[in-house]
């Protein structure tokens, strides 16, 4: 059992995680849900595909963006 | 065509630039650019693509301008109300640069019409204020290998790229079907800081330019997502590369069917919704007997309304046990869009006495009390 804190930044805002945790499970707990956002990981997006086996590192800073209709 | 003498003149400070020169210029003036919308994005490109010599401006756009639009869309005027937005933008643009050719598209981009209009220009600026036109601007854009510089914006923030430039990434490998609709707002329901189109169309107006003098794809949006907020002024880059199961550019030779407006009739234009409705006569004579709900923003509310119990539209699926289903339920919003949709929301929840109110809150007071606040 792993239960290093990893430290990340998701949207900008300090968060620390307890142990191993998959790209997809974070956005689970962080209730993002459906397919209308997309998830960038280090300012590089990581197709939905990719999400589950995403471990997320320490230091990593997670961008999730949703898509605007305004002009 | 060769630069004349009043044209050296006019834009020296481009030829100075070793970026652009006579021969970049050149380039500008041999360029056809489209700009699909006539908007708060649109302003600021039309008029510094129009300042930085293009040679044709295309525009489209059906609407008018109203008064509300005059926040940010800065090219148009006070004695522009009322007017057609595209000639508006004719007269102003023909005003600011004399040697610009400018096509006026009275009328709505569909994909009956897309692939015509779009084939004769070079690039194509997306500057529209809806999910179908942008995804249909994507799909004609990929399949016709013309760069797609978009951007769209909500409330304080913006994200602007390019998009379909052969081998880079399309709209669809970031976000691969339109959201739900109702669930993001537009600028009319989520308001807009007057400021941002101009930041974000100053930007798509920048990567035009770039694109025309072939500057090298590293310092372009080409395969990035540039995201704005302007409350923190944090600029991002954001990586984006063609997705190998994008269902665009994966399926490079099926032919995807083009997004049209009448599959999503209540998000682009109320008057075809199929949702039961009511007109405000109607509800005049038996408001007491009928559950009347309001979806539209408590800030809205503020303003004016018809004591409907406000549920903002947004918060429905989470709050459906609040509505009074021992009554006929009657929906009510500012125009009567955003009602359609939650009509279609509670019917999937079961309920089957639900209906919209034409005109929204808007009728009501044009017909019934002219007294209230409209806005």
């Amino acid at each position: 059992m792993n239960n290093e804190l990893v430290n990340i930044k998701l949207n900008g805002e300090s968060k620390t995680l307890t142990g191993e945790c998959s790209l997809l499970q974070l956005l689970q707990q962080q209730n993002y849900q459906g397919s209308h956002f997309a998830v960038a990981v280090n300012q590089t997006f990581i197709p939905r595909t990719q999400h589950d086996e995403y471990i997320i590192c320490n230091n990593d800073a997670i961008d999730i963006v949703a898509p605007m209709q305004g002009g | 065509m060769a630069l004349m003498n009043n044209e050296l003149q006019r834009y020296s400070r481009h030829l100075n630039l070793s970026e652009v020169g006579v021969s970049g210029q050149q380039k500008l003036k041999n360029s056809k650019i489209l700009c699909i919308g006539a908007g708060g994005l649109a302003s600021p490109v039309l008029a510094y693509l129009a300042a930085a010599g293009i040679g044709v401006l295309g525009i489209i756009d059906n609407d008018i301008v109203e008064l509300s639009n005059l926040q940010r869309q800065i090219i148009f005027t006070e004695s522009d109300l009322g007017k057609l937005k595209v000639d508006c933008a004719q007269q102003k643009l023909s005003e600011q640069n004399s040697m610009l050719e400018i096509e006026t598209y009275p009328f709505r981009l569909n994909a009956d019409n897309a692939f015509a209009i779009l084939s004769e220009y070079d690039i194509i600026v997306d500057c529209t204020d809806n999910f179908i036109s942008r995804y249909l601007i994507n799909d004609v854009c990929f399949y016709l290998q013309k760069p797609n510089v978009s951007a769209s914006i909500a409330q304080f923030e913006g994200q602007c790229s390019v998009y379909c430039v052969p081998g880079g990434p399309c709209y669809r490998c970031l976000y691969d079907s339109p959201p739900p609709e109702n669930l993001v707002p537009n600028c009319n329901e989520g308001g807009v800081l007057g400021v941002l189109p101009g930041l974000l169309g100053v930007i798509q107006a920048t990567e035009v330019i770039k694109l025309i003098l072939n500057m090298p794809q590293g310092q372009s949006l080409i395969g990035s997502l540039l995201t704005v907020d302007a409350l923190s002024m944090e600029f991002k880059k954001l990586t984006l590369t063609q997705r190998s199961d994008c269902r665009l550019c994966a399926q490079q030779q099926a032919f995807i069917d083009l997004p049209r407006y009448e599959e999503s009739c209540n998000m682009i234009d109320g008057n075809k919704s199929s949702v039961p409705e009511i007109s405000v006569h109607e509800l005049q004579k038996i408001i007491d007997d009928v559950f009347l709900l309001d979806v539209r923003q408590p800030n809205e509310y503020a303003i004016c309304n018809l004591q409907g119990y406000l549920i903002p539209l947004a918060e429905l699926e989470q709050r459906l046990s609040e509505v009074n289903i021992d009554k006929p339920i009657v929906v009510y919003c500012r125009s009567g869009k955003r009602s359609a949709g939650a009509v279609r929301q509670l019917q999937q929840a079961g309920m089957t006495n639900v209906k919209n109110l034409r005109g929204g809150i808007l009728a009501w007071i044009k017909e019934i009390d002219p007294s209230m606040r409209a806005y």
